[in-house]
């Protein structure tokens, strides 16, 4: 699942059933989550947290920029997470596609289509 | 990572459990952020500790660091609550939510935490230039950075609190001197601020364009507390800035001056604050109208009793969040008697962001800060309009 900009977890994602609250209708519920950054709130690793917690995390996130607030909730709830991906990853991957991801090298290979 | 004997004997647990489990987390958060070694902090504050905004899987795992016998090794401050701690019914809060909000805050207590419940731990421990701190609570670690010259990262909840525990966090990011260097000239000359509102507008429009960079902002001759507060919530809600340097604000902008010219510059136009306002607002007329976010201090309450200097009783539901401490400030000037003699309700611990006010029937939410209205729909499904104080005072005796 991508979504082209930042998040902000609190807020943008509600934490019981992982739905995106961008009017889609998503939930990043055993999605690989491919966006941007993390944005606003110090709550959001919270938020990550009881994603997982509540068994409707994301299977991994993939970050142009990491940052600490998706960083901590990222190693509290155990899900994998890559940054520094090149930029065009948030224009040429499409929802849908078959990711797999390699945190421990840092490898994320996209299946297009 | 580098860590000292000391640092080595907690991860081994032989300063307890909770020490050692923080201190597992930290690394490993430092470790992915490219840190080297952990940095001791002087103050320590931790947002998240709404039992609105963590719920159940928070609130377990909060108790269960107390439980694990978890203390605080610094001094340590925590972020509003879901509600008026004292006051809560009368709030229109359940005692299914206050119960549990209760245990969040026992269990805190427990492991030492100052129970301040406020988003601007400034107004308590005014921190020094070049302290190192871990401050959870964005618009507070944007303050801390611009205005004080304090270095703190923007932590996640859960890492302040456990930075707490250990009296240190990991040593990158606001910390070192190469992160805290200007990235961007912005020349605000012509935006025309003049206002808390108009600050947090020009806040919110950096937080968007500047993503993590440092804007060194220019062309504003006078700058008041509450502008700048509303700037940093700004800022740090709808982008993920930590830090402006603002010209006869920020302790660290004079030693950049003769750099500014090799920066990329930046020229906000009044039509630049005025889409941010736009895109912010939605919904009908107000029918609640909300001044402190973040908390306000007891200046701003001076400002609101004078614009109602002479008038009746509002017509709308009006609220002002503060922290504890501004409140008994605010009651012994007569100043909580004089806003209530008004109709305006006076909350402590709590704000509308994480309040759970998500049902309460409230459409549309007034407010001068950029931030609630930035989360306002996002979290509880309700309207806001940004506009001043003297706007908001206006609305509040419309028909």
């Amino acid at each position: 699942m991508v979504v082209r900009g930042p998040i902000s977890f609190l807020g943008d994602v509600d934490p019981r059933t992982g739905e995106l609250r961008d009017g889609t209708g998503r939930s990043v519920a055993g999605r690989i989550l491919v966006f941007e950054s993390g944005r606003g709130s110090t709550v959001g690793s919270y938020v990550i947290y009881a994603l997982a917690e509540n068994g409707v995390a994301p299977k991994a996130m993939i970050v142009l920029r990491a940052e600490p607030i998706i960083v901590t909730g990222c190693v509290l709830a155990g899900i994998p997470l890559v940054d520094r991906v090149p930029k065009q990853i948030l224009e040429t991957t499409r929802d849908g596609d078959l990711i797999e991801v390699d945190a421990y090298r840092g490898e994320v290979i996209v299946h297009q289509g | 990572m580098y860590l000292t004997r000391e640092e080595e004997r907690i991860l081994d647990g032989e300063e307890g459990e909770a020490e050692s489990l923080a201190l597992r987390v930290l690394v490993k958060v430092g470790e992915a952020l490219g840190a080297e070694r952990l940095v001791p902090v002087v103050h320590a504050h931790a947002s998240g500790i709404s039992y609105s905004n963590i719920g159940e899987p928070g609130l377990r795992f909060i108790e269960h660091l107390a439980r694990m016998g978890g203390k605080v090794r610094v001094y340590a401050t925590v972020n509003p609550i879901g509600m008026d701690s004292e006051y809560w019914p009368s709030m229109g809060v359940d005692s299914g939510f206050a119960e549990k909000q209760l245990r969040v805050l026992r269990a805190l207590r427990d492991m030492g935490f100052e129970l301040a419940l406020t988003c601007t731990p400034y107004y308590l421990r005014r921190p020094k230039l070049g302290e190192h701190l871990a401050w959870g609570e964005s618009s507070a670690v944007a303050y801390a950075n611009t205005v004080y010259g304090a270095r703190t990262n923007r932590e996640g909840g859960p890492l302040a609190l456990m930075a707490a525990l250990v009296g240190r966090t990991y040593l990158a990011g606001m910390h070192l001197d190469e992160n805290r260097r200007p990235t961007l000239l912005v020349d605000a000359s012509w935006a025309g601020v003049g206002s808390a509102t108009e600050a947090g507008l020009l806040g919110g429009l950096l937080g968007e364009l500047v993503g993590e960079g440092v804007p060194y902002i220019v062309g504003v001759p006078r700058w008041r507390e509450g502008w700048v507060k509303e700037l940093c919530a700004a800022a740090g809600a709808l982008g993920s800035l930590a830090m402006c340097l603002i010209e006869g604000v920020s302790p660290e902008a004079p030693k950049f001056r003769a750099e500014l010219s090799g920066l990329e510059r930046v020229q906000v136009e009044p039509r630049d604050l005025e889409s941010v306002k736009e895109k912010l607002s939605g919904g009908g007329e107000p029918d609640l109208l909300y001044l402190g976010c973040p908390h306000a201090s007891l200046e701003e309450l001076r400002e609101l009793a004078r614009l109602l200097e002479g008038r009746g009783r509002v017509r709308r539901e009006f609220w002002v969040g503060v922290s504890r401490t501004v409140f008994l400030e605010a009651l012994r000037e007569g100043l909580v008697e004089k806003l209530r003699s008004h109709g305006i309700k006076v909350w402590k611990d709590t704000c509308p962001v994480v309040a759970p006010l998500r049902g309460a029937g409230f459409r549309t939410v007034g407010t001068n800060s950029v931030k609630t209205a930035f989360y306002m729909p996002r979290m509880h499904g309700i309207g806001a309009l940004v506009m001043g104080l003297e706007e908001m005072v206006e609305y509040a005796f419309r028909e």
